[in-house]
Parts: C-alpha cells; sequence; structure tokens
C-alpha cells in the first residue's frame, strides 16, 4: 500500500477512538469506581476489627461465662475475605478503564487487564459471574491494544469490556449494597448490634463500678459503643454508593454503545458520577 | 416504618437513660434477648418482608413508644416488658423456623 495511503488510514482510525466527553466520562467513572473499591474493602475490615474490640470489652464488663460466642461476631474471616475480594474486585475493574482511556504503556495495560481477570477468578463461584470464555474475551480484547492502531483498539477494548462486565459488576454492587446497608440484616447489622449491646453493658457498668477502674474501663467501651454507633450514617451512605455504581455502570455501558449519546447525556452521567464520588469521599 | 435493629438501638436508648434497679435489670435481660434474635436473623439471612415479621416489629414499635412515655414509672414500665417479651416469642419462633 502506498504511504499515504497508509498515513490516512492510520490516522481515520485513530479518528476513530473515544470522542473527548465519552473520554472523559469513562475516566471519571473509573476513579469513582477505584475508589469505591477500595474505601468498601477498607470498611469490611475496620469493621471486624471493630467487632473483635466491642465483644472484647463487653466480655471483660460482664460476668464470667456471660458472653458466648466467637468474638468476631458475623465476621466471620472467609466472609469478610469475599466481601474483600469483592471490592477489590471492583478496584481492578476501575483501574483497567482508567488504563484504556488513559496514555497507557502496553505492558501496564495488560497487567491492568490481567489483575481484573485475576481478581474475578479469586471470587467464590456463588459471586463470579464471568465465564472462561468471558474473562479469556476480555484478556484478548486488550492484547489487540497493543497493534499499530492504539486509540481505535482502545476503543474497542471499552466497548466489548464494559457491557461485558456489567452482570460482574452489578452482582459485586449488590453484594456490597447488602453488606453495608445497616438494616439489612446482613454484616452491617450485626455490626450495629453488637455495638448497641456493649452501649447497654458499658453503661451499666459506668453506674453500678465501685472502683475506678472498672469505671474507666466502661467509659472507654461506652465510647467505643457510641463511635460505632455513629457508623450507621458512612454504612448507609455506602450502601447507596454501592447501589449508584451498579447504575453508573449499565448508564455507561449504554453511553459507549450508543453512537447517538448526546453531550447532554453524558453531562447527567457525568453529574451521576460526582455525586458517587462526593458519596465516596465520606467513607475515608 | 422502624426497623428490628433501629428499635433494639430505640430501647437502648430508653435502658440507659433508667436508673439502675429491677425494672431496668429486666429491661437490660429483654434487649440482650431481641439482640440475640437479631443475629440469629442476621446469621441466617431471614427475609424481614413477612407479615409475621412485621407484625413483630410493630407491636416492637408500640412497646418502645409506651415505654417512652412512662417516664420512668414502675407500673408502665413493667406493662412495656410483657408486650416486649411476646415480641421475643415471635421472632424466635421466625429465627427457628428458617433454614
Amino acid at each position: 500500500m502506498h504511504p499515504r495511503c497508509v498515513a490516512l488510514l492510520l490516522l481515520t482510525l485513530t479518528a476513530c477512538g473515544l470522542t473527548t466527553p465519552q473520554r472523559a466520562a469513562v475516566r471519571n467513572f473509573s476513579q469513582a469506581t477505584t475508589a469505591l473499591g477500595e474505601a468498601t474493602s477498607g470498611q469490611f475490615v475496620q469493621m471486624r476489627d471493630d467487632v473483635i474490640r466491642m465483644n472484647t470489652a463487653r466480655s471483660e464488663l460482664a460476668a464470667p461465662g456471660a458472653h458466648d460466642g466467637a468474638l468476631e461476631g458475623a465476621f466471620v474471616f472467609k466472609d469478610v475475605m469475599v466481601r474483600t475480594q469483592a471490592a477489590n474486585t471492583l478496584r481492578d475493574y476501575g483501574e483497567l478503564l482508567q488504563a484504556l482511556v488513559d496514555d497507557t504503556q502496553e505492558k501496564e495495560l495488560q497487567t491492568a487487564a490481567d489483575k481484573f481477570v485475576a481478581s474475578v477468578r479469586g471470587l467464590p463461584g456463588s459471586e463470579k459471574k464471568l465465564s472462561d470464555a468471558q474473562l479469556n474475551a476480555i484478556g484478548q480484547a486488550v492484547q489487540q491494544v497493543g497493534l499499530l492502531v492504539v486509540e481505535w483498539m482502545k476503543k474497542r477494548a471499552i466497548e466489548k469490556i464494559v457491557p461485558e462486565a456489567d452482570p460482574q459488576v452489578a452482582a459485586l454492587c449488590d453484594l456490597l449494597a447488602a453488606d453495608l446497608n445497616p438494616d439489612g440484616n446482613r454484616l452491617a447489622t450485626g455490626y450495629l448490634n453488637t455495638a448497641s449491646r456493649l452501649r447497654t453493658v458499658s453503661d451499666t457498668s459506668v453506674k453500678s463500678a465501685s472502683n475506678p477502674e472498672t469505671r474507666g474501663a466502661a467509659a472507654a467501651a461506652y465510647q467505643l459503643a457510641e463511635a460505632s454507633r455513629a457508623r450507621s450514617h458512612v454504612l448507609e451512605r455506602a450502601a447507596a454508593a454501592a447501589i449508584e455504581l451498579k447504575a453508573a455502570n449499565r448508564a455507561l455501558s449504554d453511553a459507549i454503545a450508543s453512537n447517538e449519546v448526546t453531550s447532554d447525556d453524558l453531562k447527567s452521567y457525568a453529574t451521576t458520577v460526582q455525586t458517587l464520588i462526593d458519596t465516596i469521599k465520606v467513607l475515608h | 416504618m422502624a426497623t428490628l435493629r433501629q428499635l433494639i438501638d430505640t430501647l437502648g436508648d430508653e435502658i440507659v437513660k433508667l436508673p439502675l434497679g429491677e425494672q431496668r435489670s429486666h429491661l437490660v435481660q429483654q434487649q440482650e434477648k431481641l439482640q440475640d434474635e437479631l443475629d440469629e436473623l442476621v446469621q441466617k439471612n431471614v427475609k424481614t418482608d413477612t407479615p409475621k415479621y412485621q407484625s413483630a416489629i410493630a407491636k416492637l414499635e408500640g412497646a418502645n413508644q409506651a415505654l417512652v412515655a412512662a417516664h420512668q414509672d414502675v407500673q408502665q414500665v413493667a406493662a412495656t416488658i410483657s408486650k416486649i417479651a411476646e415480641v421475643i416469642g415471635v421472632l424466635a419462633e421466625i429465627a427457628a423456623s428458617a433454614p
């Protein structure tokens, strides 16, 4: 082919990448996803630590034998690991999208894709919504970006990955939202119930203890209980953020799929993602 | 409608206002039983949209309101205790019947 034709073809294909508003939408979304993944992963670990501390404090104040059951309460290690893995998978998904819209080197892009695929593979069967074939296709879509016409291939990779990952992202968001909901009768409810137990026990001890040492320990336990109870608002917002992220991924999928997406659509989407980012900020 | 977790917490709000004594001890014991039931519901991930569950929650809400209105009146607090006992029974049944 004539070198001028090749140059023209390359120019045409390069121009067929994501539009600037589409790129901005993907970038905003990927940042929000990464932030939510990181924040929620930390939430579960902190909640488990808090529950152990609260139950330990309650045991110390209670009569011998009054507290049975594990100190970790509802936060069984393997269950917490599943939630952490779910949150990490969301984070890795966000990082993969980020790598696809940024000026990323081929090797880094491949690493981001491999990390996301490995994260999904690490989920327990009940939470895994992508087949091996789908995961291989995601890996391949990114591999092809290493070819000559980068912007065009990146767009194709995003068009492939976002809708393909949608059921997986939705399932992870549902799992996190249910567990973070203070009244969902799952992990967050167990956490707040532990705080409520400690408040009553420590209040009784503060009022009944005759020696200053016990009273001091009871007062510290009361403070711990109150600080934990106050987290119910944060948990509520975290659950809401997970639900918003699910909706945002669906909207992004539509925005990428539609060639007729208007700048108003993208502006409205950007507002949704900004709300999500603002919500996530309170989790840190 | 408030949730079981919120109602147990509200009961705690009233308990900490009460002076130490028999009535308070009764309420503390009942709160512990309610908390045990809630832990079991969490563990079994029991559905909360059943009529039986909703009816138990409505009863507990009524008992809590009565407790707030009792203003530490011993007779009225005692009446509240028996109302809460009924709720504990129903929640125990729900938790026991869950797989």
